[in-house]
């Protein structure tokens, strides 16, 4: 333990031990015959005298920052207690030892009725959250670091609220201090774009919906045929339903990618049966365009944690790519291989290819290259963006090359 | 009529979809280019009265529809019995992912196919019932 003196004391204590020195030294002094052992004396005594004074020269000098360190503490913890976070100090049990002020009216408790209470009883699970909530008491218990955890409280008062929640040990992992910052405003709003979302999907989705089938059965055979004038317009229409479709679908997955209580939700899924059911979605398209697909899949039967809708977005995106940019009677060529716990997904086709200029800003929102504007090849802008999207909520990587005229391959990292 | 055909007009298929644009355009492709027999209802409580009465071969839910809702309905026929259990049941939906749908999905029930309504053309829809009552 640190013996802790105060200035005052320590001066006080200096200033006796140099007045003892000097009497010694004087009285001896006075006392002896001019001798080896008196001569010896005035000199230990000056010395001494000189080192009491050096230290009291040093202890001086400390002194005004021994009152800086009270200060600040004192200015520390004023800070503590008035800060607009709640902090919240909690045992290796995740009891509450001690709350700021704003702890306390975050919990809607009172600074006595608050201690001794387990912070984890305030945490709402539901079924979505109860994974990550689950985890949350065992790695405060065990001293962890906890960064940026989106948790719900139920106040004592019984309302809800969300909050961020951050942890870190201290006092050699004994106790841990949480901090709390209340995000519920805007998880409503949150929750009301999500919900808008939603419901724009649905309503726009039921008259396109319409549109397509009703285009559909005009121009089928059986309610008697078009005229050529008529057919044309027909066509123009339900290629319109059709791009009003693609907008919608990329929006929803742009909006949904960009919603932050979308959560990755892995799953294990056999990569090779997973991109070839993606691939139907694509065979009428490779047909009439009299594209050869060809696959390489190392090893076979590859089980893959992830979650299934991202990687669908990533495959389904890369793949449409691929054949849109290909021209008649192109190649493309989708592998795996896998490496170092990752396994690396690769989309090349022997398209356009994307021109260098327009490289640095192909994962932008609503960006399309300019080559693909000369030739009159249809796209929201929106594909490439998702892709990325998607890629970085699997923790992957992303990365592509390309050469005009040449084509292009994109390849996908995921860890295993 | 070839002995094919006869099979596939002796099939019945119930669509349940509350969109009268959409139900009847559904309707006129399984009856003339399908050659199916079809029933249909406007909200839940009848889809699943005339489910249970009529058993049909195949049922295309939608589901949000008034009265009891897609998954509602869908809970009700998987539990009436052994055709119940088995009936072919394609949920045709607006939305590609309603949380309804992916519990759905997770329990893995064989016999439940999920279609987003926009991405699926009516030949599509009309092969897609000829794969599941493989006629």
């Amino acid at each position: 333990m640190k013996l802790r003196i105060s200035a005052g004391l320590q001066r006080f204590l200096v200033a006796v031990l140099v007045m003892i020195v000097l009497a010694t030294v004087g009285a001896g002094a006075y006392m002896m015959p001019w001798s080896l052992e008196r001569q010896l004396l005035v000199v230990v005594g000056t010395a001494a005298g000189l080192f009491l004074l050096i230290i009291f020269k040093l202890l001086h000098s400390s002194v005004p920052r021994v009152q800086a360190d009270i200060t600040a503490g004192s200015l520390f913890s004023e800070l503590y207690e008035n800060s607009p976070v709640p902090y919240i100090r909690t045992n290796g049990k995740g009891e509450i030892i001690h709350t700021n002020a704003a702890g306390v009216r975050l919990l809607s408790e009172t600074r006595d009725s608050v201690k001794g209470k387990a912070l984890f009883d305030y945490f709402e699970a539901d079924e979505e959250t109860a994974e990550h909530i689950d985890r949350i008491p065992q790695l405060v218990r065990a001293g962890s670091f906890i960064n940026d955890q989106e948790v719900q409280l139920r106040r004592a008062d019984g309302a809800l609220r969300w909050v961020i929640l951050s942890a870190f040990p201290y006092h050699g992992r004994r106790e841990s201090l949480v901090t709390l910052v209340d995000i519920t405003k805007q998880k409503n709003v949150e929750n009301a774009k999500s919900e808008f979302v939603s419901l724009a999907s649905h309503q726009l989705r039921t008259p396109i919906a319409s549109i397509k089938w009703n285009m559909e059965l005009l121009m089928s055979a059986h309610v008697g045929d078009l005229n050529d004038k008529q057919k044309k317009f027909a066509e123009k229409v339900a290629r319109a339903a059709e791009r009003m479709n693609m907008l919608l679908n990329d929006f929803l997955s742009a909006s949904k990618l960009e919603m932050g209580n979308f959560e990755a939700k892995p799953e294990t899924i056999v990569l090779d049966a997973f991109v070839e059911a993606q691939m139907e979605e694509f065979d009428a398209r490779i047909q009439s365009k009299n594209i050869t697909v060809k696959r390489s899949f190392t090893p076979k039967e590859l089980s893959v944690s992830v979650d299934p809708r991202l990687l669908r977005m990533v495959l389904s995106n890369l793949v449409s790519n691929a054949i849109k940019y290909t021209p008649e009677g192109g190649n493309v060529v989708i592998s795996y291989t896998v490496a170092d716990r990752w396994v690396s997904i690769e989309v090349k086709d022997t398209g356009l290819g994307i021109p260098e200029a327009d490289q640095e800003k192909l994962f932008t929102k609503f960006f399309r290259a300019s080559n693909t504007k000369d030739n009159l090849i249809e796209g929201t802008g929106l594909g490439l963006y998702i892709v990325r999207q998607a890629v970085k909520r699997m923790e992957g990587n992303l990365s592509f090359g390309s050469k005009e005229g040449v084509g292009t391959r994109f390849i996908v990292d995921i860890p295993l | 009529m070839t002995e094919s055909d006869h099979v596939q007009a002796t099939k019945t298929i119930l669509i349940v979809e509350d969109e009268v644009d959409l139900r009847e355009a559904l309707e006129s492709a399984m009856t003339v280019a399908g050659g199916f027999n079809t029933l249909t209802a406007g909200d839940g409580e009848v889809g699943l009265e005339v489910a249970l009465a009529e058993k049909p071969d195949m049922i295309f839910l939608d589901v949000r529809i008034p009265k009891l809702d897609g998954s509602q309905v869908l809970e009700q026929i998987r539990s009436a019995g052994d055709w119940g259990e088995r009936v072919p049941v394609s949920i045709l939906s607006a939305q590609s992912d309603l949380s309804a749908i992916s519990r759905a999905m997770e329990v893995g029930d064989p016999h439940t196919n999920y279609l987003t309504k926009t991405d699926w053309s009516l030949e599509q829809l009309v092969t897609h019932v000829k794969d599941v009552l493989r006629v």
